[in-house]
């Protein structure tokens, strides 16, 4: 049997195991994205931040080269207008703050103009000037001032007037203020920015001042962005030997590049704070489902719950339950067609109450009637047994007189008597001894009919009786020249009415004895299991077959031909209605002309008549 | 010779029976009631007792048991005479203390080889 759960309980189980099921699943493919929008969303930002310093420091720097290349160009500067030059060098002091010495010599190496307060020297020693004159146009790498401690970077240019150097111009530009704006920019808590030249040098990087020697070279993102990429990588181990995601943008025009990396913990913690959002935000849904799948249960249970409190009651028979449920539903119809059904049971009920009354009613008169037809019957019984009685003694009465003298007479006690009237007085007693045979199986009848008959249970020997009703025989045998054998145990007890049982074995032998003319008659007892069987087998008429059905019917008496044959006709009628009462049973077999078995089993231990 | 007393209010029978005990060279005391047979059992001591059992006033159950009550001994042969119409009566007359029973109507043929058993 399937354990009972409530309704509401099931529909609130299957309620929030598909809400969990379904929050958890969009929670985490939700975080997926997330995490996806996340990065991207740093990288897109980063990617803009290096792009918006390259700009700048391409304004800065990469402008600068240029501007000086003009100027060397510049019809006043092949002269060697000293006034222009100082003009100029003015010009381009205010225009690039980051230039901090800016000269012009002669040939010789003698400085011509020059920003600044200082004495004008002669260059002429200095290699980047022996370079210049050569006409090689020197950018140096950014190094850091001996004398100053910045970093700078020299370049320096000549100055070429009919493919011949007339002088040479150097400029000193100071990175540090891109350096300190670069690390001044903003890349999160934990993030960085590096600039990086065309020949691997850190330009700038948030953290140079704390690290003094940065090992770029491995890093595959400055490896990308020198190469000329623009992009994106997340997963690799930068310069600070974190795990970082690297937005990278070239500065096509001078060959550098940006690079800005944020640590990975960092971003997985905006993820994970992303993803306890979620988490929260998820049980916040499921208890709300939880709470909004209790109140619909209970809204569609309360109805199934009345209704099925309902029909238990009228089940146990209360048939005044009536359910109020007005949904307008499947409930609702449902509850609608109980309350019909209960009404229209409570009424078929009243009805049947109201029937069973009159029955009772007609029971009752028709058992009053009975009753007076009963006492009535009791009566006339009582009348008839009466009847019997007297009508027996009043009979057997004179009987008993007629055959006790005719047979005093026979024996010759009162005289002499000659053969004739031997003969008629024989006649006299064998009539008067038919005659109250007769009586006394009406009497039997009457009596077993009447259920009155006493029968008496006590344990008898089979044989012994079957030897004794053998001997009585044997005067009426020896008359007709027939063998009359007995096959018996020694002993064959049984418990039961041994008067009775006697009276249906004379009826079984005085049958056989009247109707067989030659040969034998055997009685044979068995024992089995449970019964002991009496069997009475003669060599007589037989019965036909279609006379077997009247053998053990009451005054019948199957004809036979050219023979009249003593009897009641009541013989195996009676024995039968003794054996039910013995609860025995009789069995007849017989074969026409060849003689008949009469077979009376009886049980070893009376139990009840099966009558 | 053996006195033999027949309790039985049928003339007839008393008849019957007498002759029959006579001829057999018996002698028979009559008597027609139970109260009669039993004054006569306990008085004349006959060696057999032939009790009718339907009698009037008490019947033969009754006078068997004032006999065997009366007697020290509880000796004298009392042989019932039943009836085959009352089923039981045999039953009824062994518990009353009869010794024996002689279905009537009774047989001329083997009346006396009966009677014989209990003498």
């Amino acid at each position: 049997m399937m354990k009972f759960m409530k309704i509401s309980y099931q529909i609130l189980l299957v309620f929030v195991v598909v809400i969990i099921i379904c929050l958890g699943v969009s929670g985490w493919f939700l975080l997926q994205i997330s995490e996806n929008i996340i990065i991207n969303k740093i990288s897109d930002g980063d990617t803009q931040l290096a792009q918006r310093v390259g700009q700048e420091v391409k304004v800065e720097i990469a402008n600068i080269e240029p501007v000086l290349k003009l100027l060397t160009n510049s019809q006043g500067w092949r002269q060697m207008d000293r006034t222009a030059i100082k003009n100029d060098l003015g010009l381009v002091k205010n225009n690039f703050p980051d230039i901090t010495e800016i000269y012009v010599a002669d040939i010789e190496g003698n400085q011509i103009a020059k920003t600044g307060t200082e004495k004008l020297e002669n260059v002429s020693k200095i290699w980047a000037f022996q370079l210049a004159k050569g006409g090689e146009e020197i950018i140096s790498n950014i190094f850091l001032d001996p004398q100053t401690s910045k970093p700078i970077q020299i370049t320096t240019l000549p100055i070429i007037e009919n493919s011949k150097v007339v002088g040479v111009l150097s400029a000193e530009i100071d990175f540090r203020r891109i350096m300190f704006s670069v690390k001044d920019i903003d890349v999160g808590k934990n993030g960085s920015l590096l600039v990086v030249a065309s020949n691997g040098r850190v330009i700038a990087h948030t953290y140079m001042e704390q690290l003094s020697d940065l090992d770029i070279s491995k890093s595959p993102a400055v490896k990308a962005v020198l190469s000329g990429q623009k992009g994106v990588m997340k997963g690799y181990v930068d310069e600070l030997g974190r795990e970082v995601l690297g937005s990278y943008m070239p500065i096509w025009e001078l060959g550098w590049g940006i690079v800005v990396q944020r640590p990975l913990t960092d971003i997985n913690t905006e993820v994970e704070q992303l993803g306890n959002t979620i988490f929260v935000a998820t049980i916040i849904s499921v208890l709300l489902a939880i709470l909004v799948g209790w109140l619909m249960s209970i809204k569609i249970s309360k109805p199934i719950n009345l209704l099925a409190n309902a029909s238990e009651k009228v089940a146990q028979g209360d048939l005044h339950t009536l359910v109020n449920v007005k949904s307008s539903n499947e409930i609702g119809v449902l509850a609608s067609s109980f309350n019909q059904m209960v009404v229209s049971l409570r009424k078929s009920r009243n009805e049947l109450k109201q029937w069973g009354k009159e029955m009772e009613k007609r029971v009752e008169k028709r058992t009053e009637e009975l009753e007076h037809v009963n006492l009535k019957l009791q009566e006339l019984d009582r009348l008839k047994s009466m009847f019997i009685a007297s009508m027996s003694h009043e009979l057997r009465t004179p009987l008993n007189s007629i055959i006790g003298f005719t047979g005093i007479i026979l024996q010759g006690m009162s005289g002499e008597i000659n053969s004739e009237q031997e003969k008629q007085l024989t006649l006299v007693k064998n009539s008067a001894s038919h005659l109250l045979d007769l009586i006394n199986d009406v009497i039997d009848i009457s009596k077993i009919e009447a259920g009155k008959v006493e029968i008496v249970i006590e344990e008898f020997d089979l044989s012994v009786l079957a030897q004794e009703i053998k001997d009585s025989f044997t005067v009426a045998v020896d008359k007709k020249g027939l063998e009359l054998s007995l096959h018996t145990p020694p002993t064959l007890i049984i418990k039961n009415d041994e008067r009775r049982t006697k009276q249906i074995l004379v009826n079984f032998i005085s049958n056989a004895v009247k109707f067989t003319d030659r040969g034998g008659i055997e009685i044979k007892l068995v024992k089995k299991d449970k019964t002991a069987e009496i069997s009475v087998r003669d060599t007589g008429l037989g019965v036909k077959k279609e006379d077997m059905n009247k053998l053990f019917k009451d005054f019948s008496r199957i004809p036979i031909k050219d023979r009249t044959i003593e009897g009641t006709g009541l013989g195996l009628y009676l024995s039968k209605k003794i054996a039910d009462l013995l609860g025995g049973e009789i069995k007849a077999e017989s074969e026409f002309g060849k003689g008949s078995v009469f077979t009376l089993i009886l049980p070893l231990k009376y139990k009840e008549a099966k009558v | 010779m053996k006195r033999i007393l027949v309790i039985e209010d049928n003339e007839t029978n008393i008849y019957l029976i007498g002759f029959i005990l006579r001829k057999n060279g018996h002698e028979v005391i009559e008597a027609r009631t139970g109260e009669e047979g039993v004054e006569l059992a306990i008085k004349d001591k006959p060696d057999l007792v032939l009790m009718d059992i339907q009698l009037p006033g008490i019947d033969g159950l009754e006078a068997t048991k004032r006999i065997r009550e009366s007697e020290a001994d509880g000796t004298i042969p009392i042989i019932a005479l039943t009836s085959y119409a009352m089923t039981g009566d045999r039953e009824k007359a062994l518990k009353a203390g009869c010794t024996g029973y002689i279905e009537k109507p009774i047989n001329p043929d083997t009346f006396m080889n009966e009677i014989e058993k209990y003498l």
